[in-house]
Formats: structure tokens, sequence, C-alpha cells
């Protein structure tokens, strides 16, 4: 998919001087130098590979954050401009390109990015199995809702992914909704997930949390709700609303502790009021997707 | 002898009408491609509007239903976005006005391409009416110019 969207130069260096299965994250900024996420470290692309000299670098033009874009969208920027006006743009195989740029309003609200002046490119990953330490916590005497406290780029989606296939592996009883708000987990293309969620997986993508657990309640009746990042206040509601309603939900939050969430407004009720039964916290170290620990409803510590 | 001037008569003949039938249907191929362009337009504004589904998709589908000249371009077009057709068969203001829309197609926000369809719309339909007159008014009439033309080149010969 990479080599669909980027220039050549950018295409040809990392296939030939690049393992890809190490390529977490490309950075592309207009008129500066390209870095990228390598094995977990950030290096500089240069035409001969990586490296940590800034005047080594390949620079990308301007015209070319565009023109990424543009073929991102498979020339046709309208069909994603809700995404873009979120921020990012998911394409084929679950890669996400965040988009800073200048947002243009209209009546309050944001109209669309213009003027990419820099573009953030995920890859995903599967890693089978790196969610197996998880599982057992999260699911022993029945399913418990469970929140994953990840910062940035430590695997959070990648586990996510994973807890989904191995949960639904366990059991043909197990019926998982997956909420792929951004397209990122099972990441579908026309319908189809292309990265492995598991097999009794039904996947609302490209809506909201609210939407799709309302939705996803009364029309799949599942038994289990997998969904990526809680931020906002309705994103927490929504996940009350399918307590409540008798279905466990699993999802993730971007913090570096549980002290870090406990700091955060939003999730003091749902602290207060026990929600979360279990609760996880990863780490990049000693490297992505380290599980540092498990902490219970009080946050003891459990594994 | 007799018969040698009868062919080269009807062979005159046949020529001429042969050039008037060519310039007809040359005023004919543009008023089709310019009726199916317009028509083309009003598929992305409603592709636009409800499913969009993508200028590729509706280009490849809409091409299936082409008979013109369009059909070739959106193919082309379809394969390979990025590259914009060179439209020999239109010359001056009307290949620049073409090759423009097309090279802006997909390329902005859904407002604004809205918009610039919108603008562009009245010119294709205007193109397409000059031609429909043009072909009913001349069509014709280059098919018997051509037709009087042979025949005074096949007396000439004889």
């Amino acid at each position: 998919m990479l080599n669909k969207i980027l220039p050549t130069k950018i295409c040809t260096v990392l296939e030939r001087k690049l393992n890809m299965e190490r390529l977490y994250e490309l950075r592309l900024r207009a008129d500066r130098k390209v870095t990228v996420n390598y094995g977990g470290k950030f290096f500089y692309l240069t035409e001969n590979g990586l490296s940590d000299n800034l005047h080594d670098g390949m620079e990308i033009g301007r015209q070319a954050l565009n023109d990424i874009v543009v073929r991102a969208s498979d020339y046709s920027l309208y069909t994603v401009n809700r995404n873009i006006c979120s921020g990012f743009i998911t394409v084929s195989g679950g890669v996400r390109i965040g988009i800073a740029g200048e947002y243009v309003w209209e009546e309050e609200k944001i109209k669309t990015i213009k003027n990419f002046n820099g573009l953030t490119i995920r890859i995903p990953h599967e890693i089978k199995g790196c969610a197996e330490k998880l599982a057992a916590p999260f699911t022993d005497g029945g399913f418990h809702n469970c929140l994953i406290i990840s910062p940035p780029a430590c695997g959070k989606t990648t586990m996510l992914r994973d807890l989904c296939r191995v949960i639904s592996c366990q059991s043909p009883c197990n019926n998982i909704l997956l909420i792929d708000e951004r397209s990122e987990i099972a990441a579908c293309s026309n319908g189809v997930p292309q990265l492995d969620v598991g097999n009794n997986v039904d996947i609302i993508s490209n809506s909201t949390k609210a939407v799709s657990i309302l939705h996803g309640i009364r029309s799949m009746n599942p038994h289990l709700i997998i969904t990526d990042e809680l931020s906002q206040n309705e994103d927490i509601e929504a996940a009350y609303t399918a307590a409540c309603s008798g279905v466990r939900i699993i999802a993730s939050v971007h913090a570096s502790d549980q002290y870090d969430l406990m700091n955060k407004t939003n999730f003091d009720a749902a602290i207060k009021r026990r929600l979360f039964t279990r609760y996880a916290v990863l780490s990049d170290k000693p490297f992505i997707g380290t599980v540092s620990g498990i902490y219970d409803e009080n946050f003891e510590k459990i594994y | 002898m007799f018969t040698t001037k009868l062919l080269l008569l009807a062979l005159g003949c046949a020529s001429g009408l042969f050039v008037g039938i060519f310039f007809s249907n040359e005023l004919k191929k543009k008023k089709c491609f310019y009726e199916e362009l317009a028509i083309f337009i009003d598929e992305i504004l409603g592709d636009l509007g409800f499913r969009q589904n993508g200028i590729r998709t509706v280009a490849l589908n809409y091409a299936n239903e082409s008979k013109s000249y369009l059909k070739n371009v959106l193919e082309e077009y379809a394969a390979n976005p990025n590259v914009v057709p060179a439209f020999l068969f239109l010359s001056g203001n009307e290949r620049v006005t073409v090759k423009d829309f097309f090279s802006n197609l997909g390329k902005t926000d859904i407002v604004t391409q809205r918009s610039e369809l919108e603008n562009i719309k009245p010119k294709i339909q205007e193109l397409r009416n000059t031609y429909k007159t043009k072909h009913e008014k001349k069509g014709a009439m280059y098919i018997k110019l051509g037709l009087l033309a042979g025949l005074a080149v096949g007396i000439l010969l004889l």
C-alpha cells in the first residue's frame, strides 16, 4: 500500500534499505527532513537508509504532501473529507495518516484542512500472541470491563487487535462487536477486514462510538464490545450504556499510567463507580507493547 | 470505356460522400462527447451527494455505458488518474477546458469539488449545444456537398 501513496524515492529506500517489519511510523514535514520510527527509535531517512544526522536526511516538498493525501484518497479527496476534518485518513491495510495543516472553519464547523504541512503515517503490524497475557485476566470468571492505559505509540491498537482475535477464538459463544472508528484495528476495505481480528467478530467502522454502541447493541447482540480510545465524554457515556445493557467493554485510553488516568477529570466518575474492573498499563520499555501491570478496580496489582 | 467512366464517376461520388460523412461524423462525435461529459459531471455530483464511491469508480462505471470518445478517456483516466488524457480530438480552448476539468478532479474537498463541477457544467453544456446545432445545420450539408463535389470530380474526369 505504501508504494501506491509515497513518492518513488522514499519507497525505493524503504524497500531496499529497511526491514518493513520494523517500520512503525513515517513523519513527513513540508520542506523538511523525513524521519522514521524504526524499531522504536527515530531516525532521519536518507538515500542509504537511516541516520542520526539531520544533514543526511531526505527532504520532502509541500506539493509532495498534497500528492500523498490525494493518492491516499484514491484521487477522490471528497470521499475522505469527513476523516480529513477529524485530522486523519486511513488507507487500505489499516495505514493511518495523521494530517497537520491549516483548518478551514465555516459556521463553527471544520470544513476541511488545507495547506498540509505534516503527515504522520502509522503502519500497523499484526503481532499474533501479544495479547495472550491480557486475555486470561480480562476474561477470568467471565468478561470484565477493561481499560488499556497506554501512552502514544506503545502498541495499544496492535494489542486490541490481537485481544479481539484471542478472545474470539476462545469459544464460538464469544460474540464480539468491534467498533473500529478509524478503521485501524480491523482495517476493513469494502467491508472485508484486512487484519485478523478473529472469527466471531462483527465490525462497525467509520462511525462514532456512541452511535456504534447504541446500534450495535440493538442489532448485533454482542457479549463483548472492543473499541479504541475513549477520549470524549460521549465515549465514556457510551461505555456506560454498554455496561448498563449487560454488555462488557474493552477499550483503551491515552495516559502514561494509572496515576495519569486518575488525573483525567472525565474519567473521575468512571473510576469512582468502578465501571472498569480491569486496567492494563502498556509501556515501550523495554520494548513496545510491554504490559507493565494489570490492576483491578481498586488499582491493586493482580498480575 | 463507358463502364470505366461510370466506375470513375461512382468512385468520385463515393469519395466525396465519404469525405462529407467524415466531417459530419466529426461534428456528431464531438456532440456525443460533450453530451456524455455533461452526464458524467452529473454522475460525479450524484456521487458527491450520496454514495461517495470515488471518481475512479464513477469513471469506470460510466465508461461501460459510454459510446463516444469519452469511453476511452474515462478508461485511461481510471487506470491512471495522475495523468491527464491528451484529448487530441479537441483543439484550442476546448482542449484546455476539458483538460483543466480532469486535472482538478478529486483534488479538493467536497464543497470546493461541487462548486468546481457546478461551474464547469454550463460550459460543457454550452459546447454540447454548439455541436448539436452545428451537426443539425451542417451535418447534412457536408454530406450533400461531399456528394456534389465527388460528382463534379467524377464528371471532370470524364
